[in-house]
């Protein structure tokens, strides 16, 4: 955890009360969630929790980013499966790929390679996902965040700049 | 009066009005005088004064440069730069002796708004913006957000933070000071020698060692806006309706209102709002509409800064590069989604849509090459001429004629009184 002084403390205690009491406007929710992120502020795991339920795409997409990048909390793992599958915002389908990325960057994750291969896969999905699981697919096989830059960089057409033989290899 | 108040009194208002009265005057007198030395010189010139060869031409094309520039500058009235510093002044004076006659606490610099969006830097920064979080604690405990004012918060530390606001404004008479004495000595050497790099300049650029750069940005994470600014930013959020976030009007208002006068850049914010540049939102697959301008926040100076040096492995983890790599992604994405909406408004026939989605979409485009061509230049961002400063919103001005705008052409609503 990032070190924080007794002050600092304060403040985060406070700006935790007040988001179990419903008190943080929906405009600085998100901008919470992230200084408790930013902080590691473990006590607000709780309340981040409820935010995964929240009706704004942003609010709910940035707890999920805080538990899972800022936190690294694996319990999360099956949200980020649900998030990446069954929600209807693409945006949110795209942070749960991420997310995967974030908990099991470097693991080599049979299972979730395969559920990222079959998004990758997926011609009925929209290309921001298709491209975010892909991207997560070498986070996990342990691509370096430079390599990954660069090869989003390059990733222009799904089905001519992907490595097809690698995301088969999965399926 | 308190201590403090009477210190401000007689060490900054008393002689800031002082400062701003003269340089009034001096701004005036010197206008006066260029507009003399115009007719002056002018006359040498003209029959029936027999001051003609090559002697002649080559003074006379160094007086025109000269009286350009002054035109420029100083062309249309007093100077643009001196009559912001003026307001600044003006403006500092009134909110501290506002601050000192009601004795309340000093009001904040920011809207919440801007105070949310300071403190939404990104999960990945390094910092985060306590006094911002704070402020926006208070402003709960205050209930000057809308919100149900029971079980007011007595705020640990409440002596602490007026002090900490007290210094804030100071810091912002300073920088107000700062910018006056900058600004003086800018007009005269302009005027004196107007400047384009020469080709000595470019080549004795030479890459900084990777060694010797350091891991800490250098490079602004938010606009830097004089006080005078944020007021504008925040006036014209209103203006709006609070339709539009004022961390954008602030963003635009960070990059044109270097080069121009407050009153122009708030005449061309204007021009991009009533012309759609600033509403335009996205529907997505999903149904969703989505700001067009969203990645924006993490494509700050230093978020590029950021990505060169994980690149280059002067950070030790590479967290820039992934947010800077998700805010390309976004605008990839709102380009594919502009070029539908294009296709959507070419088969209405609703020819000011297509032109409002292009201008945005080629904008975007060039931006996206910018980063790029950026995180890949040899130059560290120190160094880079554009300081990270992104093409975007002088494009989308160029290109709808809003670089254009004038106060005369864009005035602010009338008030009605």
């Amino acid at each position: 955890m990032p070190q924080t002084t007794y002050r600092q403390q304060v403040i985060l205690s406070r700006a935790l009360q007040e988001l179990q009491q419903g008190k943080i406007p929906e405009a600085s929710l998100e901008s919470t969630l992230f200084a408790f992120g930013k902080a590691g502020y473990l006590p607000a795991r709780s309340a981040i929790e409820q935010c995964l339920n929240h009706p704004s795409v942003e609010v709910r997409s940035t707890a999920l980013k805080v538990l899972t990048h800022a936190f690294h909390l694996n319990e999360y793992g099956e949200t980020a499966r649900h998030f990446l599958l069954d929600d209807p915002d693409e945006e949110i389908r795209a942070a749960g790929a991420q997310a995967l990325a974030d908990l099991y960057s470097q693991s080599r994750d049979q299972q979730t390679l395969t559920l990222l291969a079959r998004v990758v896969a997926n011609v009925h999905e929209v290309t921001s996902v298709r491209k975010a699981a892909y991207m997560a697919m070498h986070a996990i096989i342990g691509s370096d965040p430079r390599e990954l830059f660069r090869l989003s960089r390059r990733l222009v057409d799904m089905e001519k700049d992907i490595d097809w033989e690698m995301v088969n290899t999965y399926l | 009066m308190d201590p403090l108040d009477q210190a401000i009194t007689d060490i900054i208002i008393t002689p800031l009005s002082e400062f701003q009265h003269k340089t009034s005057i001096l701004d005036t007198a010197h206008n006066s005088a260029v507009q003399q030395f115009s007719k002056t010189v002018g006359a040498l010139f003209t029959p029936p004064a027999q001051f003609s060869g090559p002697a002649a031409d080559a003074v006379s094309s160094l007086l025109s440069d000269y009286l350009q520039t002054e035109t420029h500058l100083t062309g249309h009235g007093p100077s643009p730069l001196l009559t912001e510093a003026n307001d600044n002044c003006q403006f500092v004076i009134k909110r501290l002796q506002y601050s000192i006659d009601t004795h309340t606490l000093w009001p904040s610099m920011s809207s919440h708004g801007t105070q949310a969006a300071m403190i939404g830097g990104g999960i990945l920064d390094s910092t985060i913006d306590w006094a911002a979080l704070e402020t926006l604690l208070a402003e709960i405990a205050a209930g000057t957000l809308g919100l149900a004012a029971g079980g007011a918060i007595v705020l640990a530390g409440m002596a602490a933070m007026i002090e900490q606001r007290k210094m804030e404004e100071l810091q912002d008479v300073v920088s107000v000071l700062i910018a006056l004495t900058l600004a003086i000595p800018r007009i005269s050497a302009d005027a004196a020698l107007p400047h384009t790099p020469s080709t000595v300049d470019y080549f004795a650029k030479t890459p900084k060692p990777i060694g010797q750069v350091p891991s800490d940005a250098e490079l602004p994470h938010d606009p830097t806006l004089t006080p005078g600014q944020k007021a504008d930013a925040n006036e014209l959020e209103r203006e709006f309706g609070n339709t539009i976030d004022v961390s954008l009007i602030e963003y635009i208002l960070g990059i044109i209102g270097k080069n121009v006068p407050r009153k122009i850049a708030q005449a061309m914010v204007r021009c991009l709002y009533l012309n759609g540049f600033l509403d335009a939102y996205i529907t997505t697959d999903s149904g969703r509409s989505i700001s067009t301008w969203g990645p924006f926040g993490h494509l700050q100076p230093s978020d590029l800064e950021g990505a060169w040096k994980d690149l280059r492995d002067v950070n030790s983890h590479a967290d820039h590069l992934q947010e800077v790599d998700n805010a390309l992604n976004g605008l990839k994405n709102r380009i594919t989604y502009l070029n539908r909406m294009i296709s959507e408004a070419t088969m209405q026939g609703n020819a000011d849509k297509v032109r409002i989605y292009t201008i945005l979409r080629d904008a975007f485009q060039k931006t996206i090459n910018t980063v790029y061509n950026l995180i890949d230049s040899p130059f560290s961002p120190t160094q880079w001429d554009s300081k990270g400063k992104l093409p975007t919103i002088e494009e989308i001005l160029t290109n709808s004629t809003c670089a254009n705008a004038s106060p005369e052409s864009y005035p602010p609503p009338k008030t009605g009184n």
